[in-house]
Formats: C-alpha cells, structure tokens, sequence
C-alpha cells in the first residue's frame, strides 16, 4: 500500500465509524446507514470487479452469478438445512471460487467483446438455472426466511450492527486489495492489461493471472451475496439478473474503474442514486441516471474518484483556463 | 568459440500462402553480439518471435543452453533465460519507469496472490528486494532519475532502454533486441552501443534486429543476413560487408547467381 495511503484508509474508517450517529442527529438522513449497508455489499462487488476489470483489463458481464451463488448457497444451507451460517458462507465462496475456475479458463482466452458475450451468457445460464431449480431454490418466489448472523452469540440483528459488520468486511476487503495491486501480483494484472505480448515476454503466465483476477472477484461477489440474504433474509432470482451485472459496471465506471477507491465511491454513488435520491423524480428516474452517468463519462473518464486530482489540477492552472 | 547457447535448425514458418521463414540455420555462441540483417520483410521479427515463442515454428528446432524449447509458452522461455524487446515500444504505459523494470522480475520472485493480499513478512522481503534490483537496473542504463514516472511519458528513446532494463530484469543469458536504436538520433544511438557493450559485460549474450548498418557493423562479432525468408550469408561484419550476395540484396544489382 503505498499509492493508497493508510492514513486516507483510516480517515474513511474512522467517517464510517461515526456517520450513524452523525446520521440520527441530522434531519433527512435518518435512511443513509441502512443504504449504506447496501452499498456497502456492492462495495465488495466492485472492489473485486476493479481488479479484474480497472488492474487486470477483462471484463465480465456475469458477476451477479457470483452474488447469487453465494447468497443461494447460504440461502438454501440456512433456511433449509439448518446449517451454520458462517460454513455456508465460505461454502458459497469455494463453490463460486470452483466456478469460476471452470468458467474463466475457457472464456478469458477470449478477448474484448467476445468475453463481455462469454460472461453474459454464463451469467443468463446461472440466472435461469435459479429460476427453475424449483425444489431447491424456490423458483422465482424465491426463498424466505433466512435466518440472521451471529458472532460468538452476538447477534447483528439491527441496522446499525449490521452496518458495522459490513463496512468493515469492507474496509478488510479494501485493504486485502490496495496490498494486492501494489505487489508482484498486481503488477502483474497491470502488465497483462497494457500489453499482453510484453507481459509474456517477462514470464509472467497472463492465462493464470487472468483466472486469478476472475476467481478473486467471484469470490468477493459471493462474499457479498452471502452477507445480503443474511440481512433482508430473503432472495429470489431477479436479485441477480443481468441488470444487476450491467449496474456493477456503471459503478465501477462512474466510481473510476482503476482505482479502489473508484469501486466505493460508484458504488455508493449509484446505490444512493437508485434506492434514496431519484425516488423524487418517479419515471424521469432511469432518465436521470443515464444523464449522470454521461455527464461522467465525458467529463470524468477516470471517474469521480479522479474528481479531487482534476479539481488541483484546475486550481493550479488558475482561474482563466478553469473551463477547459 | 565457445559453446552455442542458442541453436536454430531447420526453422520454418508459414503464414497461410506467405513462407516468412525458410529453413533457416544458426547458431549464438555464448558472450558475443549476434546481428540478424535483411530487407524489411525478411523474416527477422518472425524469428524472435519464434525464439521467444510467441507463435510455433511449421518445422525446424530452437535450442538454448542445450534445451529443446520449440513449442514452449512464452512465459516458460522467459523463465529459462531469454528476454526480449519489441521493435514497436510495449512499455506498461500508465506504470512507473521503475514499476515496469520490477515487472522482469516476475519469473525470479515468488508471492501468490493471497499472500500478497495479506502483505505477509516474505512478501514484504520480496518486495524490497525487487525494488532494490529494479533501481539498480534503472541506474544501470541510465534511468534513475526516471523511476516514478510513468512510462507513457517518457521520449521514444528512453521507453527503448526502459524495455532493455525491463528484460535484464528478468536476469536473461540472452537478450534480443528488436531494433533497438529505430527513431534514435546519432547521440543516442552511440549511448545505446555503449549500453549494449555492457550488457555483455554482464555476461548475457545479445542477438540484435538491426537496420542502423554503422551500429551493427561496429558492435558484432557475427553477422546473419536474411533475405525473402532465407539465410543468404553469415559471417563476421568485414566478411559480410564483402559478400555479393548481401550487396545484391541490399543495393538491388544483379548477383550472377540470383
């Protein structure tokens, strides 16, 4: 971690520590914690998908298979059969991570547009397996009653416990990953993203770090799924269709896909924008979503996480070339 | 001479109608500056790319230290001992000068991906030993004022050696230098036949792709001519410089056997 300074991560835990109770004291923002928690699981998301997509250059189209397989496996071992939620949850993990081994060693030989179609298509075959899988998933009804977590007999049963419980499965999640893109690893996945042929040429074996990448991610999305149902205790298929695949994107690209901090800032972002602040503008909403998301692409193509380095870039110009 | 440490025999490749290589034979004895010439078009680039195994070979046989490597990923190459440049820049663009030297070293350094995560002890050992070694490479061809910045940013020039010490880095026996001084002016050429006269003080042996004939002529001890995909002549550079069939290759006369 040397880009990414501890100091800036401890800053952002220490805002999250109090932002709750902040939040209770503040009119309006009595909603934020809970939508934070969602954002929060999209922060594990996107955390995973900015390495793959931002660091390691591949694109997938099919992450909320992953989501789903992890919240599917906790779902059913839960609800169904009364197991541990915790050991559903690193079972979901090595089921997703079993996965995408499977899936990414075929498809990210392929390049561009052609693993966009690949991870697509996967991600529909998961979908419509959730969907008809009746007996054991529900179908579409879904399933009900999942039961919530607890550590060491403390339950996270409230909104702010879980708030906690996931911010800082975040914040570890984000750690893990700022070590990783500053390591011999990471560097590799940047070598491989800006030039194949020289990356092989330094011995670095892009196919396993392309798999790497794809596994690490599924795993993360998996991670987050898992912690989801356990907080709405309930899931059902439309959960993780292929909007859900497509919006992870628009996080990572509205947030900057190459930067960690990209990955929380889109996804709290869009979460903020779909579930709390467009509700005032019912069916104009997907229309003013749309609008932002260009306002960002032209004119924050690194993203808003970029926002503070062009804002010092302007400054330092000076007033007369501000506009351009 | 001493041993061969790159042998090619009987090397061929076809790309669908086009024979870009023919047959051809040579070999790279250990500790010299080797220099494959010809016409744009005659197969040299095709050849690195079959040494270095970027695509295999429709027939014939490349060996290095003695080892069969024909049909090898690139990777497994690089990993026994031969590194590259390209002949179109392919430096890490948006990655510091020093990041992309430390990128060589890849294949000698260990670290899985969790534990990278984790930054464990053995991790962190690594990684300043790379850095350390990555610096002095830098230093070494004349870069260490450059480190932090990022590779897309630098002159033409100097992305040129950033890739030579990007291969070093992976501590090579051969390197093999794809037109190293294209785009360089007449200062720059001569630092870059001073740099490659100390990469062979460090005992690594060099095959160049080469159009600049005084820097080729100067700094070989061997020269290879290709032409059409075939080996027209070798030799040393006064021994080629006086065979008629490279100066009907290269000044377009008439060689009576043509």
């Amino acid at each position: 971690m040397k880009n990414i300074s501890r100091r800036s991560l401890l800053i952002f835990a220490v805002g999250l520590a109090v932002f709750p109770w902040v939040a209770k004291m503040v009119p309006g923002l009595g909603d934020y914690p809970e939508v934070l928690i969602y954002a929060g699981v999209y922060s594990l998301i996107t955390l995973g998908l900015s390495v793959l997509v931002g660091f390691a250059g591949q694109i997938s189209l099919g992450h909320a298979a992953f989501f789903g397989i992890g919240a599917y496996a906790s779902a059913v071992g839960t609800a169904t059969y009364n197991l541990d939620p915790w050991l559903c949850l690193l079972l979901g993990g090595l089921v997703s991570m079993l996965v995408a081994f499977g899936v990414g060693v075929p498809s990210l030989k392929l390049k561009g547009h052609y693993l966009a179609m690949a991870t697509l298509a996967f991600g529909i075959i998961v979908f419509i397996i959730f969907n008809e899988e009746v007996t054991i998933t529900g179908g579409p009804d879904g399933l009900n009653r999942i039961p919530g977590l607890s550590l060491f007999g403390f339950e996270f049963n409230t909104t702010l416990r879980f708030y906690y419980l996931i911010w800082s499965v975040v914040l570890l999640a984000f750690w893990f990953c700022a070590n990783l893109v500053e390591s011999r690893i990471g560097r590799a996945f940047r070598a491989v993203h800006a030039s194949e042929v020289a990356a092989m040429a330094m011995g670095i074996n892009i196919s396993s770090h392309k798999v790497q990448a794809f596994v690490l991610s599924a795993a993360l999305a998996s991670l987050a799924g898992s912690l989801y149902v356990h907080y709405i205790n309930f899931i059902n298929p439309s959960t993780c269709n292929l909007f859900f695949s497509v919006k992870l994107i628009i996080m990572i690209i509205m947030g900057g896909a190459q930067s960690l901090w990209g990955a929380v800032v889109g996804a709290v972002i869009v979460t903020f924008l779909s579930n709390e602040w467009l509700h005032a503008f019912q069916e104009w909403e997907v229309l003013i979503y749309g609008a932002v998301l260009l306002l960002v692409i032209i004119f924050l193509p690194d993203g808003l996480a970029s926002l503070p380095s062009k804002v010092a870039a302007w400054r330092r110009r000076g007033p007369a070339g501000g506009a351009s | 001479m001493s041993e061969p440490i790159l042998e090619i025999t009987g090397l061929s490749k076809r790309f669908g109608g086009l024979l870009a290589l023919a047959e051809v034979n040579f070999s790279v004895p250990a500790g010299v500056v080797k220099s494959l010439i010809g016409p744009n078009g005659a197969g040299k680039t095709t050849l690195f790319n079959l040494i270095t195994g970027i695509f295999p070979p429709t027939t014939g046989e490349v060996s290095f230290q003695g080892k069969a490597i024909t049909g090898r990923a690139p990777h497994q190459i690089a990993r026994l001992g031969i590194s590259r440049t390209f002949q179109t820049v392919e430096v890490f663009g948006e990655m510091s000068a020093l990041e992309n030297v430390m990128v060589g070293q890849h294949c000698r350094s260990q670290g899985s991906l969790l534990g990278s995560g984790l930054r464990l002890p053995s991790v962190r050992r690594t990684e300043r030993r790379v850095t350390k070694l990555a610096m002095e490479l830098l230093e070494f061809v004349g870069l260490a004022d450059r480190a932090g910045q990022p590779a897309s940013s630098l002159p033409l020039g100097e992305q040129k050696t950033l890739e030579i010490a990007r291969a070093l880095a992976t501590e090579p026996g051969l390197i093999c230098l794809d037109e190293p001084a294209g785009g360089l002016n007449e200062q720059e050429t001569r630092q870059l036949s001073q740099l490659i006269r100390a990469i062979l003080d460090r005992g690594v042996t060099v095959l160049l792709v080469e159009h600049d004939m005084s820097l080729v002529m100067s700094i070989s001890d061997e020269i290879v001519v290709l032409q059409y995909g075939q080996k027209i002549a070798e030799g040393t550079p006064s021994q080629i410089k006086q065979d008629p069939q490279v100066i009907a290759a290269y000044l377009g006369e008439d060689a009576d056997d043509a």
